[in-house]
């Protein structure tokens, strides 16, 4: 089994559209599986500025898979031991639900592996 | 998040754990060592450290979810194909188990783990304490989502199958032999997918592999290799769909078709799905072991953050990595014997640099690390000759090779995997790595190998462990095959295995003379083998062997060959010893699986009388058989007789034995021929009973089948039979050799047409007398015929041109003359205890209810 890891990561500024509204957080963290490839996500990584609770959502298909909320001026790391086979064809992105008006930044870095 | 609450839990819980076993530490106290998984890995583990001493230190108990011994799962794909047979791929059989006093628990599945009690729950109501426990549950086949796959109840549905385990084979190639079934559907076109389509298109049906990636084997090469490697699949009469999702399996209560996302549907009756695999983990996940893709271990293979749990195979998550391959298991097993037994503590596994080495579908595919360029700096040499199905790709980052791609030529791939394996600088002529031009020839291509070279990934040899062997005084190849387990994998590496064996002895290799042997107890080829008893005058199993075997060592395997080989020879002048045979030979009838006996009376040609019939029956009656059958020799079958009922039923009975259990002349199955039938030209139910009763107990290499058919019509099969004969046109008759409808399906071929039925019996003893005298043992006259070659049989047998004809016919005729019928021993046991049941005879008494 040949595998590669890849990562959705980085630091990037936000605005909050509304806590039960998730928005796109940047371009860059969209992912489109190949056909025939299998990709599983394995863990999550998030650092918020903010002084408010904000969550991360990771899509698959446009539909919310796992929801990770990072507490003000907080970190989480999640190890996730219920791993998914996603299959070739789908797009995986990260979206971010803030409270309305708040502004801050958040550190993400998903990371996943393909075979 | 479990492990987060439970881990503090674990730690006070894991010292006074480690208090009953000091408490009970005498010297002869054992630890208790629970297997999980009876596959590969755990077996294998368990062999590294039965190796390292671990019988001293361990009571050992294994538990398999299947259930059987442990086998070779690579080679399910020889089976499928009928390459091998599914008894030759157990690599250790039961009596190992009992032999190293392991206690094995096979179909027993494993449900839960109490890791701070220390007790395995297993499907029997079972609790079994462990102070060191290793996981090794392997993986199972995935099916990816779609539609139909499963019934309504939830089963999967009929036809569809996973390739994964010996019943998942057993079960296609069940379904594939059945006439109805013409196309199948293998989905995934990676390695196991290729396979399975190669194996099952032997079986004569139509084949089509739908893949969702872009080209086949896409997880081990790029676009170009898939690409010549389709075109030689395709060769094959394979038919590939690539880029191409099964969304549903079509069809209500059995499968008719899938159906494809863009493209029109394919019709079929089976679906084997080979998408891959997946590890393994409810039993770990349950028991709140961490599991990530699959059991997180550390270098050690001990389960993250527990003292006495480890994990090793297809089940275990390595620095991120999960393998699916046997290499990277062998070493796993290495290190993780070396700390369960304390050999060598400071043992690590870092990890494996995974190469694979395969025959796919008849093409010779290897392929290592990256399949292209990834960085702008990297190099890539590409040699591509689709025509020929050759392909080579090397990718090269920093003068060091960081992948490549072999297919359909893999002369260079023992050079290129040690290239890889150790990063080593490489050659300026970039060339050089994929041709022979200049560089040295492949001789010395084994010269340059490291010692720790790996040459057989199967089973994990280096080529130092050849060496040694070699060092050691074995010469043959196949002993030094022997004495590694190197080539008794897949066997892609038989080649390099030869030639490291033959550089290494440096050209003292040996013949493997074995390979010759008529039984492997003595060192003689049947002719020489034949000449020495009639030139000592030997006369028995024992005699032979006190003249002939090294030592006069006796050998179990060897008395059967010898002894059927003797009664051949000498007719009247053998020595019966009833140690020499075969239960079936001991006591005349064929045994079961469940250790009782069939009774088959004699039934000439399958022709029988109202009195034969009714004595049959009153039989059956009276010793309450269990079943009766008839079978396809036209005989009746009386199933189920213990084995001490078995000379009562004789007598009751009265008839004799039907020859239906020995390595013998069994039967003459026949037509209705002349009398009754409207298209008949010969009478062959009278020649099918003469010859029947002329050979009746005849003893030969193998079982012989005959028929006799009446007319070209051929209702007796006579075109498949050992010995066939057809009456034609003209009261002539023609004579069929070699042929089979069993496990091979062989026409025999024609050895003679002749005028009269005497002729057909002559001709036929005198080829059963030379197929006796020149074949090997155990081998069929499907493969002895074509062997020897018809020309040379009709030479020999019908025009007598080696002067042979007088003495074969008459040797025929010494053991015609000789013929005792076995069955009449029933009053007369020639051994005690010969029909004694082999089960404990007193039924112990009831214990009273209180």
């Amino acid at each position: 089994m040949i595998t590669k890891n890849l990562f959705l990561q980085g630091i990037y500024p936000f605005a909050g559209a509304g806590l039960d509204k998730p928005v796109p957080i940047h371009s860059e963290l969209l992912h489109y599986v190949p056909d025939g490839v299998i990709n599983q996500t394995l863990y999550f990584r998030g650092g918020n500025s903010s002084a408010e609770l904000i969550t991360v959502v990771l899509m698959r298909n446009g539909v919310p898979m796992r929801y990770f909320p990072i507490g003000a001026k907080s970190d989480v790391h999640v190890p996730l031991r219920v791993v998914e086979d996603i299959d070739g064809g789908s797009v995986i992105e990260l979206y971010l639900a803030a409270p309305d008006g708040l502004g801050g930044s958040v550190v993400v870095d998903l990371g996943m592996v393909e075979h | 998040m479990t492990g987060v609450v439970e881990r503090p839990q674990a730690k006070p819980q894991a010292k006074p754990q480690a208090g009953p076993q000091s408490r009970t530490g005498g010297p002869a106290a054992r630890r208790r060592l629970v297997v999980i998984g009876n596959g590969m890995a755990g077996a294998r583990a368990v062999e590294e450290i039965l190796a390292r001493g671990g019988a001293e230190q361990f009571s050992i108990t294994m538990f398999g979810d299947e259930p059987y011994g442990n086998y070779n799962r690579i080679m399910l794909s020889h089976v499928l194909s009928g390459e091998e047979s599914d008894a030759d791929i157990f690599l250790n059989a039961l009596s190992w188990y009992r032999e190293n006093n392991i206690t094995l628990h096979a179909g027993v599945r494993v449900d839960r783990i109490d890791r701070f009690t220390k007790y395995v729950y297993s499907d029997d109501g079972r609790a079994t304490p462990y102070d060191v426990l290793i996981i090794a549950t392997g993986s199972r086949s995935h099916l990816p989502p779609m539609d139909g796959l499963y019934t309504p109840g939830g089963s999967i549905k009929p036809g569809v199958f996973g390739f994964r385990t010996i019943d998942d084979t057993r079960k296609m190639v069940q379904h594939a032999q059945q006439e109805h079934h013409r196309r199948v559907v293998v989905i995934g076109g990676g390695l196991l997918g290729l396979e399975a389509a190669y194996g099952l298109q032997s079986h004569g049906i139509e084949v089509e592999v739908v893949h969702s990636g872009g080209h086949l084997m896409s997880a081990q090469m790029g676009p170009d290799g898939g690409a010549v490697l389709r075109r030689s699949v395709e060769a094959l009469g394979i038919r590939v769909h690539t880029g191409s999702r099964t969304t549903a399996v079509l069809g209500t209560d059995r499968v008719s078709g899938v159906s494809l996302r863009d493209k029109p549907d394919i019709a079929c009756d089976m679906v084997v799905v080979a998408a891959g695999i997946r590890p393994n983990v409810d039993v770990a996940v349950l028991s709140g072991l961490p599991v990530e893709r699959a059991i997180v271990v550390d270098d050690r293979l001990r389960v993250q953050d527990e003292e006495d749990i480890y994990a090793v195979g297809e089940c275990v998550q390595h620095r991120g990595e999960v393998y699916g391959l046997v290499a990277p298991l062998w070493e796993q097993a290495v290190v993780l014997a070396n700390h369960v037994t304390g050999a060598d503590t400071s043992s690590a596994y870092l990890g494996s640099r995974t190469a694979t080495k395969l025959k796919v579908a008849g093409v010779e595919v290897a392929s290592m690390g990256l399949h292209g360029p990834e960085l702008d700096t990297d190099e890539h040499i590409v040699f591509s000759e689709p025509s020929r199905g050759v392909f080579k790709s090397i990718v090269v980052r920093d003068n060091k090779m960081v992948g490549a791609t072999l297919l359909g030529d893999s002369r260079k791939v023992a050079y290129l995997t040690q290239a890889y394996d150790r990063g080593l600088p490489l050659p300026e002529e970039r060339i050089g790595l994929m041709f022979d031009l200049g560089t040295p020839g492949e001789d010395v291509g084994v010269a340059e190998l490291d010692d720790d070279a790996q040459v057989c990934n199967c089973n994990g040899v280096s080529k130092k462990a050849l060496v040694d062997v070699v060092k050691d005084g074995c010469n043959t190849v196949g002993g030094a095959m022997d004495a590694t387990r190197a080539g008794k994998g897949c066997g892609s590496c038989k080649l390099l295995v030869k030639q490291v064996v033959e550089w290494a002895a440096d050209g003292a290799v040996e013949e493997d003379p074995a390979a010759s042997y008529y039984v492997p107890g003595i060192p003689l080829d049947k002719p020489s083998l034949m000449a020495a008893i009639r030139k000592q005058g030997l006369r028995s199993v024992s005699q032979v062997f006190t003249a002939l075997a090294p030592g006069s060592a006796e050998d179990a395997k060897s008395k059967m060959g010898l002894a059927s080989l003797l009664k051949m020879m000498l007719a009247d002048q053998y020595i019966d010893e009833r140690d020499a045979r075969f239960i079936n030979d001991r006591v005349h009838a064929n045994i079961q699986r469940d250790g009782t006996f069939s009774v088959v009376p004699q039934m000439k040609g399958g022709v029988t009388s109202v009195q034969q019939l009714r004595r049959i029956a009153d039989v059956a009656e009276k010793h309450n058989v269990p079943m009766i059958k008839l079978t396809g020799g036209q005989r009746i079958d009386l199933l189920g007789i213990p084995k001490e009922d078995l000379p009562q039923v004789w007598a009751d009975l009265d008839m004799p034995s039907g020859y239906a259990y020995g390595k013998s002349f069994r039967t003459v199955k026949t037509c209705v021929g002349q009398d009754f039938c409207r298209y008949g030209t010969g009478d062959s139910t009278k020649l099918g009973i003469d010859i029947e009763s002329r050979f009746q107990g005849i003893e030969s290499p193998a079982k012989l089948k005959l028929a006799v058919s009446g007319c070209p019509r051929n209702c007796a099969e006579s075109l498949v039979k050992d010995v066939g004969v057809v009456a034609v046109e003209g009261g002539r008759w023609e004579i069929y050799v070699g042929g089979a409808a069993g496990a091979h399906i062989r026409k025999g071929d024609l050895l003679a047409t002749v005028d009269n039925p005497e002729a057909v019996k002559l001709l036929t003893g005198r080829f059963m007398q030379y197929y006796r005298e020149r074949a090997n043992w155990l081998e069929r006259t499907y493969a002895f015929v074509p062997r020897v070659g018809i020309e040379h049989l009709r030479a020999v047998i019908v025009e007598d041109s080696e002067d042979l004809a007088e003495s074969l016919d008459a040797a025929m005729q010494a053991s015609v003359d000789d013929y005792v019928d076995p069955w009449s021993e029933r009053d007369d046991q020639l051994t005690p205890g010969q029909f004694r049941t082999s089960l404990p005879l007193t039924v112990l008494p009831q214990v009273p209810v209180r």
